[in-house]
């Protein structure tokens, strides 16, 4: 599947404000993701997500700070690793 | 404000008054947690008497435990609330941990509020709570709803029963049949810990290892260096388990297997409540001593398991075998906790709070200059580090029993430690 870094956002963005973050927060593409609360644990979970939706397993090594930082950071690195 | 006069215990609860009725029968010592903030200046007592006015530590003084046969046990409020605090002076701000109440479920209110303040001015404000009544996260919204945190005035109490898994009974069956296994499969040897049992009214040790501002930013560099720039904890748990089997070998005690659960803060990111009931999954870590070779071996070790652990929903798993674990009676919930293991449980008491404590940055005004988690040491397996990060300071406490370690034992652990999240030597 060609994935683009949109597709992959919204994605992202759904599965944040569903099933990780407080009712009513919804991250915006350069949101600092620390500052909502997104900790390493809450990071695995969005990896355990996107291997599931997406079929795409990311690397550890790819997980960088800068890469992990925003929503759109996150999104390119998982278009990266596909 | 309208609060519950009955809230169902959680199963994280329930387990943990298993292990309140062991210690009780044996160590004689409660499972009380302490959060300390160090004040730059005085505190007037009136301040803090309004603070203890507030109508959720007015309920949470009046909670106890109820059981009744065929019904879930539950958190009851009971009688009135008292203020609930007790003013000291002490000449060193040092003594403050002399002050910690250790007392048990049967020995009056579950929380307690201590204010002490040294000769300079300085102050001390210590909140005591027993661990089967909330958890830190719970703890540290205590705390700020005292402070007077603006951003918690509304702070959630929970008010509905717990949520627990989804899925057919019978999915949950087999998840927690599934958690069962794992968590008591010893089939690699034997738990390795460093605390024997102590005698009944053993008191504590507390040690405090702060890394300042720079060390943190090492610590920072450190954990890429080794591979946990993804999940930060992994550095200083891989460094504690390192320095427990520093330990064990330098007491000539080989290390088959060292087992560390870690508590899992269930909220959701963000949320400032529950503050009563632990709302905590678990993750279950076994380092054999292969794995414990090196910084960077048993990080990879740590956060594969990590990843595994998620990936098969043991969270979730554990979450099921705990609520059902809610009907079984303390004492036939400890034989199956513990018996597996020969009593041991774990080697030792693991907790990463993050960097939620340093958003507490003031007490009704007074700045505060520092923060400390004090974990409740259970035993077993007697020995417990809780990490804190505090406005880019990175704090850890570790607590055991007196007698349990000699002061070159102390500071082997200590320059291991060390060692390991600095990379030095």
């Amino acid at each position: 599947m060609a994935l683009d870094v949109t597709t992959v956002g919204e994605a992202l963005r759904g599965f944040l404000a569903e099933e990780v973050l407080a009712s009513g927060v919804r991250p915006g593409d350069d949101d600092v993701l620390a500052e909502l609360g997104v900790d390493s644990f809450a990071l695995m979970e969005i990896l355990l997500f996107v291997e599931r939706r997406f079929g795409v397993v990311v690397p550890m090594e790819s997980l960088t700070p800068e890469h992990t930082r925003t929503l759109s950071a996150l999104a390119r690195c998982v278009v990266a690793a596909a | 404000m309208q609060l519950p006069a009955r809230v169902p215990v959680t199963g994280t609860d329930w387990f943990l008054l298993a292990f309140e009725r062991a210690m009780r029968t044996g160590v004689g010592a409660a499972g009380v947690c302490h959060l300390l903030l160090e004040l730059d200046g005085p505190l007037d007592e009136a301040v803090v008497e309004a603070a203890t006015a507030d109508p959720v530590w007015r309920w949470l003084r009046t909670i106890r435990l109820e059981r009744r046969p065929g019904r879930l046990p539950s958190w009851v409020a009971r009688g009135e609330g008292d203020p609930g605090v007790t003013f000291h002076r002490v000449d060193d701000l040092a003594e403050v941990t002399g002050l910690f109440r250790h007392r048990g479920l049967d020995d009056g209110a579950l929380v307690h509020l201590d204010v002490a303040r040294d000769g300079t001015g300085r102050t001390a404000v210590v909140l005591s709570w027993h661990h089967a009544l909330m958890d830190a996260r719970g703890a540290e919204t205590l705390m700020r709803r005292l402070a007077g945190g603006p951003s918690v005035a509304d702070a959630v109490v929970a008010l509905d029963p717990e949520a627990g898994p989804t899925g057919t009974a019978l999915e949950r069956l087999l998840l927690a049949r599934e958690a069962r296994d794992r968590l008591f499969d010893v089939s690699a040897g034997s738990v390795g810990t460093v605390v024997p049992p102590p005698a009944p009214g053993t008191g504590l040790v507390h040690r405090v290892w702060t890394f300042d501002e720079a060390e943190t930013v090492r610590l920072d560099a450190r954990a890429v260096e080794v591979g946990a720039h993804v999940v930060r904890s992994a550095l200083v748990l891989g460094a504690v388990a390192r320095a427990v089997r520093a330990l064990r070998r330098h007491r000539g005690e080989p290390v088959r297997q060292l087992l560390v659960p870690v508590p899992q803060d269930q909220r959701k990111r963000g949320a400032v409540g529950p503050i009563l009931g632990n709302q905590l999954g678990m993750l279950f870590y076994r380092l054999a001593d292969d794995d414990l070779g090196t910084l960077p071996g048993t990080v990879a070790a740590l956060t594969a398991q990590l990843r595994e652990q998620m990936r098969a929903g043991w969270p979730e798993a554990y979450a099921a075998l705990l609520g059902w674990c809610r009907w079984l009676p303390l004492g036939l919930l400890w034989q199956v906790v513990s018996g597996p293991t020969g009593g041991a449980v774990a080697s030792f008491g693991f907790s990463d709070t993050g960097d939620s404590l340093g958003r507490i940055s003031a007490f009704r005004g007074a700045a505060v200059a520092r923060a400390v988690h004090y974990p409740a040491n259970l035993h077993p397996p007697g020995f417990t580090v809780i990490t804190s990060r505090v406005r880019g300071r990175t704090v850890l406490c570790a607590s055991w029993f007196e007698g349990a370690l000699t002061a070159e034992e102390e500071a082997l652990m200590e320059n291991s430690l060390r060692a390991d999240l600095l990379g030095q030597g």
